[in-house]
């Protein structure tokens, strides 16, 4: 269940940081991994699959020091999407928020 | 683990993507390290942050459409005990995706069962399946391998025995001249040095020979053993 969960966050997360601005995989990896921990190799199999949705399409950019990145990109299903899953987790969280909460006062 | 190891495994790992999905894959890693290696941390770091290769590659082959058909599909023609076994498991879903093609969505929205589903796979019929696999190629190897394997073996060995032989020549011919000075012949002298020379790229030829034999040898015991762990 934990792992499931992680990954459907996951998901979220990594759309909500492409509505701002495009990214590249270390990058969203990073700032991820910086707000909870995450295993960093499963980002790569979401954006992959992501992309074969057609939510995200990529483009290479050559950067400063280094190789060239790939970034990605969010297209318009992929901003749909992200408004489907984003309201879900909404309900989602406020309904277990409000289980806790009713938790709490009972005890 | 470094940057080598972890690429070398995840590659391995997903030898059933077409081979230029598993090189933008690997690219992909690539960078990952690239970029990890600029902010200055190890490859080591970088490849325990990420996590297990095999776990990744599950997890990108769980997003892979194609594989999963493939997956169900090995999965009844080995054992159709194991079919009816995991639709009574996860019972709604999974009866979906084992009679009809399943749709972009339905694969690729839970991912998840499609791992359980293989997992559940592996433990009881896939050690049925091993064992079967491991005795057939037991037999095949003692009766078709072995032969030629034997062969192959004698004549590198044959080769190097060859080579070291012309090149110690001269020292025999002399020997000879030393012990019976009356039949020395110079003709044989040069004759030997010849040998000498072919000898010397007979060693060169048959080191790579060796090499050859050994790595072929390797992978074909990796290929076994591949074989019986159903990879």
């Amino acid at each position: 269940m934990n792992v499931q969960f992680k990954k459907g966050v996951l998901e979220l997360c990594v759309l909500v940081l492409l509505n701002k601005k495009d990214h590249y995989g270390y990058e969203l990896v990073q700032k991820i991994s910086e707000n909870f921990q995450i295993s960093e190799g499963s980002v790569y199999p979401l954006l992959r699959r992501l992309t074969k949705e057609g939510y995200f399409t990529t483009y290479l950019k050559e950067s400063i020091e280094g190789p060239s990145r790939k970034y990605y990109q969010l297209t318009e299903e992929g901003r749909a999407y992200l408004t489907k899953l984003h309201q879900e987790w909404e309900e989602f969280s406020k309904g277990v928020n409000q289980l806790i909460k009713e938790g709490a006062h009972n005890e | 683990m470094n940057k080598i190891q972890f690429l070398t495994e995840l590659s391995s790992s997903l030898k059933s993507l077409p081979l230029d999905e598993r090189a933008e894959i690997l690219e992909d890693f690539e960078e990952h390290f690239a970029v990890g290696a600029q902010e200055g941390k190890t490859e080591e770091e970088i490849a325990a942050s990420l996590g297990h290769p095999q776990q990744i590659s599950k997890e990108l082959l769980g997003a892979q459409q194609p594989q999963i058909e493939e997956v169900t599909v090995t999965a009844t023609t080995y054992e159709p005990k194991e079919v009816t076994g995991t639709t009574t498991i996860y019972e709604p879903k999974e009866t979906q995706v084992v009679s009809a093609p399943p749709s972009e969505k339905q694969v690729t929205d839970p991912p998840a069962y499609h791992h359980t589903k293989t997992e559940a796979t592996s433990t009881s019929s896939n050690l049925f399946r091993s064992v079967l696999v491991a005795l057939a190629l037991g037999f095949f190897n003692l009766v078709i391998v072995l032969g030629p394997f034997i062969t192959v073996v004698s004549l590198v060995f044959a080769g190097w025995v060859t080579g070291t032989a012309f090149i110690f020549t001269p020292i025999l011919i002399l020997l000879n001249a030393l012990l019976y000075p009356t039949t020395f012949e110079l003709f044989e002298l040069f004759l030997s040095l010849t040998l000498t020379g072919l000898g010397f790229f007979l060693l060169i030829g048959m080191y790579h020979v060796t090499r050859f034999v050994g790595i072929g040898i390797a992978r074909y015991v990796q290929f076994n053993v591949n074989l019986i762990r159903g990879v």
